[in-house]
C-alpha cells in the first residue's frame, strides 16, 4: 500500500507543479482581450456561422479504406525498390496481400460504402 | 493581471530591486527579440523577397524568425507587398487578433506610401500606417533580402530597447 | 473561314445588325445598337455556320465623349474571333445583360456595372465585386472620377 502512496504523490505534485505553472503566467502576463481580438481567425475574414458544424460520418468510412490503401502504398514502394533482389516469391506474396486488401475492398463495395447519398 | 509590469514599480521599494527589474528587463526583452514569430502574411511582389529571405540562402531562422500561419502565435507582421483598399480591413483586423507585444514591418514602397500605384490609382491603399501603427518602414520596390535583414535587426534593437512597464500597449 | 469570308457572312446575314467597322486590328470589329445587343448575341451563338459559344471579354471603355462596351468572342468548334461593340451616351448608359447566353458574362457585367456605372438589365447579380463592400465614391474608371485621397499622374 505504502508503494502506492508514492504514486499518488507524484500525480498530486506533477499536478501541482502544472498548475502552478499557470497560475503564475495568469498572475504576471499581460492581459488584454477585445472583441475584435477574439474574433475567429479565419485568414482575416469575418467567420460566417458556428464553427461547430457536423461533419457527415461517411468521411470517417471513406477516411479508413483511404488509409488501408495508403498503408498499401506504403508496403509497395520499398518491394519495387527491392524487387530485383527479391524474385518471385515476393512477388507471388505481394499479390496475396494486394488481393486480399482488393477483397476487403469488394466486401465494402458490397456493402454500400461507396455510394454517396 | 499583468503583474510583469508592475516589476520595476515594486523593485524600487526593495535594496538593491532596481538591479533586478532591469536585468529582467533585458532578459525578457532579449529573448523576445530573438524570437520575433511573423505572420505569414503576403500580398504582392515583395512576397517573393519575402520567401528568398526565409530560404536558406539569407536564412531568417538565425534571427529566430520563423513564420506563423496564425496571428494567435505572431509577434510580427512584415507587410509585403500592395495593401488594396479591400485588403486594408483584414490586415487591420489580422493586427487586431495579434498578442501584445506586436510590431509592424512595412516592406516596400507600396506600404508606405502607395509607391508605384501612387498616381491614378483607386484601389490602392496610399500607406498603410493609415491603417496600423508601423514600427520598421523598409523602402525599396522591392526590397532585397538584405535590405529585410537589416530592417529586422533594427527591429531587434527596438525591442531589445523597450521597457517593461511599456510593454503593451493599445 | 478568313477574316474576309466572316465580313461578308456578317454583311449577308446580320444586314442593319451588325456593322463591320475598319477598327479592328487583329480581329474584326463591329458596332452593335444597344437595342438589338441580346438579339445579336443570340443569332450569333445559334449560327450554324459561326457558333460563337465563348465569350472572351467583355470591357467598358470610356472615351471622354461616350461609353463603349466590347464584347469579344470565340468559337470554339470554328475556329473564329469576332468582336463587337456597343456606343452608349452618358445619360443613357444601360445595356441588357447577356448572362442567359453566355454565362461568363456574369462577372464582367458586375465589373462593369461597378467600375463604370453602367447599368445592366435583366441581371440578377449586381452587388460589389472589386471594390470594397462599403464603396461610396462613384466609378472609378470613369475619365471625370475623383475622389479626396485619389491623385491624378502630373504632366511630365
Amino acid at each position: 500500500m505504502s508503494e502506492y502512496l508514492a504514486v499518488l504523490i507524484f500525480i498530486f505534485v506533477g499536478a501541482g507543479m502544472v498548475l502552478f505553472t499557470f497560475f503564475l503566467a495568469r498572475i504576471l502576463r499581460p492581459h488584454n482581450p477585445y472583441p475584435e481580438k477574439n474574433v475567429n481567425y479565419e485568414c482575416a475574414e469575418l467567420p460566417i456561422g458556428s464553427s461547430w458544424i457536423k461533419f457527415h460520418n461517411r468521411y470517417y468510412i471513406f477516411a479508413l479504406i483511404f488509409v488501408i490503401f495508403d498503408v498499401e502504398a506504403v508496403f509497395l514502394f520499398p518491394w519495387a525498390v527491392a524487387f530485383g533482389q527479391l524474385g518471385l516469391y515476393a512477388l507471388v506474396e505481394m499479390v496475396i496481400f494486394i488481393f486480399i486488401l482488393l477483397f476487403g475492398l469488394l466486401y465494402a463495395w458490397k456493402k454500400g460504402v461507396l455510394k454517396w447519398a | 493581471m499583468g503583474l510583469i509590469k508592475k516589476v520595476p514599480v515594486y523593485a524600487e521599494h526593495v535594496p538593491g530591486g532596481g538591479f533586478v527589474a532591469t536585468q529582467l528587463e533585458s532578459v525578457l526583452s532579449h529573448a523576445q527579440a530573438c524570437s520575433m514569430w511573423y505572420l505569414l502574411f503576403a500580398t504582392a511582389c515583395c512576397a517573393i523577397e519575402l520567401m528568398c529571405t526565409g530560404a536558406s540562402r539569407y536564412d531568417f531562422d538565425r534571427l529566430g524568425m520563423i513564420f506563423r500561419p496564425t496571428p494567435r502565435q505572431a509577434d510580427l507582421i512584415i507587410a509585403a507587398g500592395t495593401i488594396t483598399k479591400k485588403m486594408a480591413p483584414r490586415l487591420r483586423r489580422l493586427y487586431d487578433q495579434m498578442a501584445e507585444p506586436r510590431y509592424v514591418i512595412a516592406m516596400g514602397g507600396c506600404t508606405i506610401r502607395g509607391g508605384p500605384f501612387y498616381y491614378d490609382s483607386y484601389a490602392v491603399e496610399k500607406g498603410i500606417d493609415h491603417i496600423v501603427p508601423v514600427d520598421i518602414y523598409i523602402p525599396g520596390c522591392p526590397p532585397r533580402p538584405e535590405s529585410l535583414l537589416e530592417g529586422c535587426l533594427h527591429l531587434q534593437k527596438k525591442v531589445k530597447a523597450q521597457k517593461l512597464a511599456d510593454w503593451h500597449e493599445k | 473561314m478568313t477574316r474576309d469570308e466572316l465580313k461578308e457572312h456578317i454583311l449577308k446575314k446580320y444586314d442593319g445588325l451588325l456593322t463591320p467597322l475598319e477598327t479592328g486590328v487583329f480581329d474584326l470589329m463591329c458596332e452593335v445598337k444597344p437595342a438589338n445587343l441580346t438579339k445579336v448575341a443570340r443569332m450569333l451563338y445559334d449560327d450554324e455556320q459561326l457558333k460563337f459559344d465563348f465569350l472572351n471579354n467583355i470591357a467598358g471603355v470610356d472615351t471622354g465623349e461616350q461609353f463603349e462596351v466590347v464584347y469579344s468572342l470565340s468559337s470554339i468548334s470554328n475556329n473564329l474571333r469576332l468582336d463587337f461593340k456597343l456606343v452608349l451616351s452618358y445619360d443613357q448608359a444601360v445595356i441588357d445583360s447577356v448572362k442567359d447566353i453566355w454565362t461568363a458574362a456574369d462577372w464582367h457585367e458586375r465589373e462593369i456595372w461597378e467600375l463604370y456605372g453602367i447599368d445592366i438589365n435583366n441581371h440578377d447579380n449586381l452587388k460589389r465585386f472589386l471594390l470594397p463592400d462599403d464603396w461610396d465614391q462613384g466609378y472609378p474608371m470613369r475619365k471625370d472620377w475623383d475622389a479626396p485621397d485619389f491623385v491624378r499622374m502630373p504632366e511630365l
